[in-house]
């Protein structure tokens, strides 16, 4: 049996629908329930039985014709993206919005592969002006400035 | 009828929610054009913004982004060769040879004429047609109801294409279970959320919809760049997209089939599941047939035809898309999906009581939508080679932004940071179903049905003392259930129907060359 792309999605999906249904016997019930029709452990024993079919049947039928290249594929700034999103959701609560959006739009840009700092930092800086404009004066959104803004002004 | 109608003209005609139709148009035509970026995408982007405005205002803005997300999707499809969602693959076929052949203006002017047809005999149709589903929908009972949904998500799950049954009935399966995490509706008790007090109302679809669409999509254009920046070539073609006029001949031959891939596209577009994309091949494919052998020769090297049909049959179904979710609280598709939690957010639950409950809400959604088509006619198409300027802002700041309005959308609703954190895990596990070929839409779609699902499952099962006879008691319940097997196993029986045919025929064969010898 060769390994494909179909077949690692299967065993991927085998393996969370068997921790799902794992888990769906902690859904706890009240006194009586097993003798009612219906409990909250029944649908989702039901999709835990029902993924673990689909899995096998991808498992077993899944050919090799189906591998997509992934030697193509451009990881690198993908992955900092990510990691630039993760750390906004970290700082956002810390720096305020304005200063967080600026520093993960720069930091962005230059993922993407702009080399200008002076003209990114502008853009960031001009966009997140306006953003933040909109959001707090248009669509009247209170944005919270920050703890660094209250450490600063006591 | 007639007082509900003219409730939903009065709200549609605010100058506020005409601004709304003009603004959503506008976005979602560039949103649309954006390679890669879809009508869902567009729609979840749109969600945050909307939650400021009026129920009716927000609809409105979302349906005008709808609407105008599908035009430019056909317009990068035809300008650039690079569909912005599936529905608008087909328009590809002729479009960009048209395009290509200094006839881009047409070509456009073709597709927005096609889709101002489609879009205005669909919201005629739905006239008619959404008032009868909802009051023939009073009378369904639960059994109903979980039957039809059951119905709804076959459908979604076997019309996504060869060799994607098996695997978008697992996405439905996986946005099923992603409904169950957070409290059971009915006896309060924790599932799946280990505790976590972030997991205890369950998953925000908002933030599902954003990272399985809007992020997701953005990061696949990143490792995936197929067209990174325009080339000289198209750039000259967005700028330079020649008259827009179309001679008497040329109207001519495109009105039949307008007219027909409309009707076809809406009849469509209604069944849950089907959709735009499928409308679109199926009108390409029926006008091919019917085309006379020297215009079938025509058909993708540049036909009028072939670009008229797809391009109305996709609008219609866009409008027909929208009678099983305002009248039964159903989406059909991934796009009616995110619309119906939106409209959730607002605290309406649409089916047929939103018709009696809120029939202003009703009708203006209705009549904004041909709003739109008109504002998509008579506005976007001649800024089409202005908002194609815009497709030149260069990715390294383009890329950018559409993360920040991503993130930021769903922070603004929930101020709470972790669900960035959440969105950027949902974000990578949605990257790796893209790349081993795992549709998302049946997640979407079985995530925003699985508590109304379970709910009525629930209900059946009580009344009919946990007996499963329910499925077949009522002849209502016994249609959808057998249409939704039909639909389900037909593509999964097929290449085992294909395989024996073939050794059927494989076999008479031998008998011939046997009897011959």
């Amino acid at each position: 049996m060769q390994i494909s792309n179909q077949r690692i999605g299967g065993l991927i999906f085998l393996l969370f629908s068997l921790f799902y249904g794992y888990f769906s016997y902690d859904i706890a019930l009240f006194p009586g329930a097993e003798y009612e029709p219906f409990t909250p452990r029944t649908l989702p024993q039901f999709l835990a039985l029902s993924g673990v079919i689909c899995s096998v049947i991808l498992v077993i039928t899944g050919g090799a014709d189906f591998r997509a290249s992934i030697k193509h594929l451009v990881w690198q700034p993908v992955a900092k993206l990510l990691a630039a999103m993760f750390a906004y959701g970290l700082l956002v609560n810390w720096l305020g919005f304005v200063l967080a959006t600026i520093i993960f739009l720069v930091v962005s840009f230059r993922i993407m592969g702009e080399t200008k700092h002076k003209k990114a930092a502008a853009i960031a800086v001009i966009f997140t002006l306006v953003f933040w404009a909109l959001l707090t004066q248009i669509l009247d959104i209170y944005l919270e400035p920050g703890q660094l803004w209250h450490w600063f002004n006591g | 009828m007639l007082d509900g109608i003219l409730a939903g003209l009065g709200t549609a005609v605010m100058p506020m929610n005409l601004m709304m139709v003009v603004v959503g148009c506008l976005v979602g035509t560039f949103i649309g054009m954006l390679p890669g970026l879809g009508p869902i995408t567009a729609i979840a982007l749109m969600i945050p913004l909307t939650y400021s405005l009026e129920p009716s205002s927000g609809l409105i803005l979302m349906a005008g982004v709808y609407y105008g997300a599908i035009f430019g999707a056909s317009s990068s499809s035809i300008l650039i060769n690079a569909p912005g969602c599936s529905a608008t693959v087909v328009t590809a076929f002729d479009g960009n040879p048209l395009a290509k052949k200094g006839q881009a203006g047409k070509a456009l002017a073709v597709a927005a004429y096609a889709s101002f047809t489609g879009g205005t005999l669909g919201a005629i149709m739905l006239l008619i047609a959404a008032p009868a589903l909802a009051s023939v929908s009073l009378s369904f009972q639960s059994a109903d109801y979980f039957a039809l949904m059951v119905l709804g998500l076959s459908a979604v799950a076997a019309f996504s294409g060869k060799g994607q049954v098996l695997k978008a009935i697992m996405m439905t399966i996986l946005g099923l279970m992603l409904a169950t995490v957070g409290t059971d509706r009915s006896e309060g008790v924790e599932r799946f959320t280990f505790g976590q007090l972030d997991l205890i109302d369950g998953f925000s679809f908002l933030l599902l919809a954003m990272a399985t669409f809007a992020l997701a999509e953005t990061l696949m254009s990143v490792l995936k760049p197929e067209n990174p920046n325009n080339s000289a070539t198209e750039q000259k073609m967005m700028s330079e997209l020649g008259s827009l006029k179309l001679t008497k001949e040329e109207v001519k031959s495109v009105a039949a089939p307008t007219l027909r891939s409309s009707f076809l596209g809406f009849f469509v577009g209604v069944l849950p599941g089907a959709g735009a994309t499928i409308a679109s091949f199926l009108a390409y494919g029926v006008e091919r047939n019917l085309a006379k052998p020297e215009d079938k020769k025509q058909f993708g090297e540049g036909s009028l035809k072939g670009l008229a049909a797809p391009e109305s049959a996709n609008n219609a179904a866009s409008t027909g898309s929208f009678v099983p979710l305002l009248t039964l609280g159903i989406p059909g598709s991934g796009t009616t999906a995110v619309l119906l939690g939106a409209l959730i957010a607002y605290g309406i639950q649409p089916g047929p009581r939103m018709y009696i409950e809120h029939p202003d809400l009703f009708w203006s959604i209705i009549i904004s939508m041909y709003f739109g088509n008109v504002i998509l006619l008579i506005l976007n198409l001649p800024l089409i080679p202005y908002l194609a300027k815009l497709l030149n802002i260069p990715r390294p700041y383009l890329i950018p932004m559409i993360l920040l309005f991503s993130i930021t959308g769903v922070y603004l609703v929930s101020f709470n940071s972790m669900d960035i954190m959440i969105m950027v895990a949902v974000c990578m596990a949605a990257l790796g179903l893209r790349l081993l070929s795992f549709p998302m839409a049946p997640m979407l779609l079985g995530f925003i049905l699985g508590g109304m699902l379970e709910d009525n499952l629930r209900r059946a099962l009580l009344i009919g003392d946990g007996e499963l006879s329910f499925l077949w008691e009522r002849p209502l319940t016994l249609t959808f259930i057998s249409i939704a097997a039909l639909v389900l196993f037909s593509p999964l029986l097929r290449p085992i129907w294909e395989r024996s045919k073939a050794r059927a025929e494989y076999e008479q064969a031998k008998r011939k060359a046997a009897t011959k010898i």
